[in-house]
């Protein structure tokens, strides 16, 4: 179905958004990309992405807890909706049922 | 620490920015802004503050720039304008839609529907009388 699929940037960012659980917003989310990929993304795009996977359905927000750090502005908390799941769960097994077909090809998985 | 992020970039995001979308990106900006002040220096921060708000340009983001004009101006610009068929009225109801779903979903549902109801009844009555007419005309031009 049209729609129904993740980009990798979107993959990064939902599976980032459901590792953080009910803490995820948007700089927290670009800081665990960073941490966990060594790869820098830029805030905008961050926030372009959440805004697509919510447009999904992928993802559910809600504002909350400001800070003084943050000129007393509220955060927008990410979670990630059963639809979400379900579609990070497919795209997982896509991806290790593919990964299990190139194993005896030469291509060697590094240890987890 | 008193020092802030660079006034003129602050006022062009909030010009141009989505007043549903403002809180959280003026937000996460200043906590970027404030950790790399710390880290980095004020040069760093302000320069990279400025860039991001530059990033933030994306259609998505920008606020309807008839939504920051006021209904009398509106009325009047509705006066003036070429296409003036469409009612005063309308223009008032458009603004009335936005107060009443200011706090509400407009993605969906009845918001896009009342946004584009005149349009739509434009385009459904023209559509109908072209259609008639022609029918019309080719029944006469029968034998």
């Amino acid at each position: 179905m049209k729609g129904e699929y993740l980009g990798e940037f979107e993959e990064l960012v939902l599976l980032t958004a459901a590792s953080l659980e009910n803490d995820g917003y948007g700089v927290a989310i670009m800081s665990e990309i960073a941490r966990q990929t060594g790869r820098r993304a830029n805030i905008s795009a961050i926030h372009a992405v959440l805004k697509r996977l919510e447009a999904k359905g992928y993802l559910k927000s809600k504002m909350a807890g400001a800070t003084t750090e943050r000129g007393g502005r509220r955060k927008r908390y990410f979670h990630v909706t059963p639809a979400g799941k379900k579609i990070a769960e497919d795209t997982i097994s896509q991806r290790l049922q593919l990964y299990q077909r190139v194993l005896g090809t030469g291509i060697k998985l590094s240890s987890v | 620490m008193n020092s802030k992020p660079p006034r003129w970039a602050d006022y062009f995001l909030k010009w141009y920015c989505h007043p549903d979308a403002i809180e959280d990106i003026q937000a996460d900006l200043y906590e970027l802004f404030y950790h790399r002040l710390f880290e980095e220096g004020q040069w760093s921060a302000n320069l990279k503050f400025i860039f991001e708000v530059f990033g933030f340009c994306r259609w998505s983001n920008f606020r309807n720039p008839l939504a920051r004009m006021r209904i009398r101006d509106l009325i009047t610009l509705e006066r003036f304008h070429p296409l003036n068929f469409i009612p005063a009225e309308h223009i008032v109801t458009v603004q009335w839609n936005d107060m009443v779903f200011e706090s509400r979903n407009k993605n969906y549902g009845a918001y896009p529907a009342l946004m584009t109801y005149t349009r739509n009844l434009l385009f459904g009555l023209v559509f109908s009388v072209v259609l008639c007419s022609s029918l019309i005309f080719w029944l006469h031009a029968q034998p």
